[in-house]
């Protein structure tokens, strides 16, 4: 192989760069991932908590829609309540804090929803931090 | 039979252009039109609102509906007329009623400041121009925004023939105090259009406009004028009302008595 002295320490260089979200994790052990914090006592959201985890963006669309586009502003049941289709109303009246409950995991995903350009989060109370 | 090359190309681009343009004329004559697009003639619900200005101007100072309205929809208060935000304000008559205003009309009248807001227009230019259904107009005759669609192009500020339109030409949360958030209603975003919905967020759960209830001397009504029995089609009977430019074809819904 020509310039064999090259190539296979750049083979190898470029392996250990790639690779280094795994190698750099398994040596560190990955960050701890804190739960979003639930600061009310209620029993039931509008959606199992599996759906929630990974499809709460799409319902929120999906009220988003229904309530602007075509004017339906009917509730949404969970338990035995009944909640408007709204993320400031609604959902944050439960899930309290944008900081314990958003953040965390927007944060660390690095994701960054437009909602609070013109939402109002609800106001951070002092033991929320 | 002989053709050049010259000839055929000259005839072949005539035919060409003709053909263009004959589509052309014909959607102009005969293709969609607005007016038809949003016929009414079978619609039950139409929101409108008539104003009062006999009781509305003996309070000259009086600005509790416009308050009201600032706020519960976060409209900040912004001094520069360039970049000021309207939902509801007033104006002065000759710029409201150019074309119901002579040089004999009485100073009385003249010196009035006229409740404007959007007028929800039967036919609304926004709509019409808007690139991207940011604004449209709804089943009952609100014309309303998304600014979740909006992308601040300002085509509906310049179709607007009543200035109802404001851009964001700042954040609305670097002019509004914390304090003066209703956290209730969201607050607008730098880079979009925002106007007067009727108080959509109200009608929809059976409330009255805010700018309607904080007017004590009750000088807007509000109602379905599409319902033979409201308040509102028993309040405009024998009377004669105006519109702002109703002579422009957008058939405004809100009604002026003077």
């Amino acid at each position: 192989m020509y310039d064999g002295m090259k190539i296979i320490p750049g083979i190898i260089l470029f392996i250990v760069l790639v690779s280094f979200p795994v190698w750099y994790d398994s040596l560190n052990g990955s960050p701890e991932l804190s739960d979003p914090e639930l600061t009310h006592g209620k029993k039931y959201c509008v959606m199992p908590k599996e759906f929630m985890r990974s499809n709460h963006m799409v319902l929120l669309h999906e009220w988003r829609d229904s309530v602007v586009r075509d004017g339906n502003r009917g509730k949404v049941k969970a338990g035995s309540e009944a909640y408007d289709k709204s993320l400031s109303n609604s959902c944050m009246k439960c899930h309290a804090s944008k900081k314990n409950f958003c953040d965390r995991c927007h944060g660390r995903l690095d994701v960054n929803p437009a909602c609070w350009d013109c939402h109002n989060p609800p106001e951070e109370t002092a033991h929320a931090n | 039979m002989q053709i050049n090359r010259r000839d055929f190309l000259k005839k072949a681009g005539i035919a060409g252009v003709s053909l263009i343009a004959g589509g052309m004329l014909y959607k102009v004559f005969k293709g969609d039109d607005i007016i038809s697009v949003t016929d009414q003639s079978n619609v039950n619900t139409r929101w409108a609102m008539l104003i009062d200005m006999k009781k509305c101007a003996g309070k000259p100072d009086c600005t509790d509906c416009i308050f009201a309205c600032n706020k519960g929809h976060n409209v900040p208060e912004i001094a520069d007329i360039r970049r000021e935000i309207k939902w509801i304000w007033k104006a002065d008559f000759e710029s409201v009623f150019p074309e119901n205003t002579n040089e004999y009309t009485d100073a009385s009248v003249r010196s009035q400041n006229v409740i404007v807001a959007c007028n929800h227009c039967e036919n609304p230019p926004c709509v019409r121009v808007c690139p991207v259904g940011a604004t449209w107009k709804r089943a009952d005759g609100i014309v309303m925004m998304d600014h979740h669609r909006c992308i601040g192009c300002r085509y509906c500020m310049a179709a607007c023939p009543y200035g109802s339109r404001s851009f964001n030409w700042k954040d609305p949360r670097r002019i509004l105090s914390r304090n003066d958030i209703n956290a209730e209603y969201p607050v607008r975003t730098k880079g979009v259009v925002e106007k007067c919905n009727f108080c959509a967020e109200r009608i929809d759960t059976g409330k009255q406009p805010l700018c309607v209830e904080a007017c004590t001397e009750r000088a807007i009504l509000f109602g379905n004028i599409a319902d033979s029995g409201s308040e509102i089609r028993r309040a405009l009977k024998g009377k004669h009302v105006l519109r702002r430019k109703a002579e422009l074809g957008t058939n405004p819904e809100i009604y002026y008595l003077i």
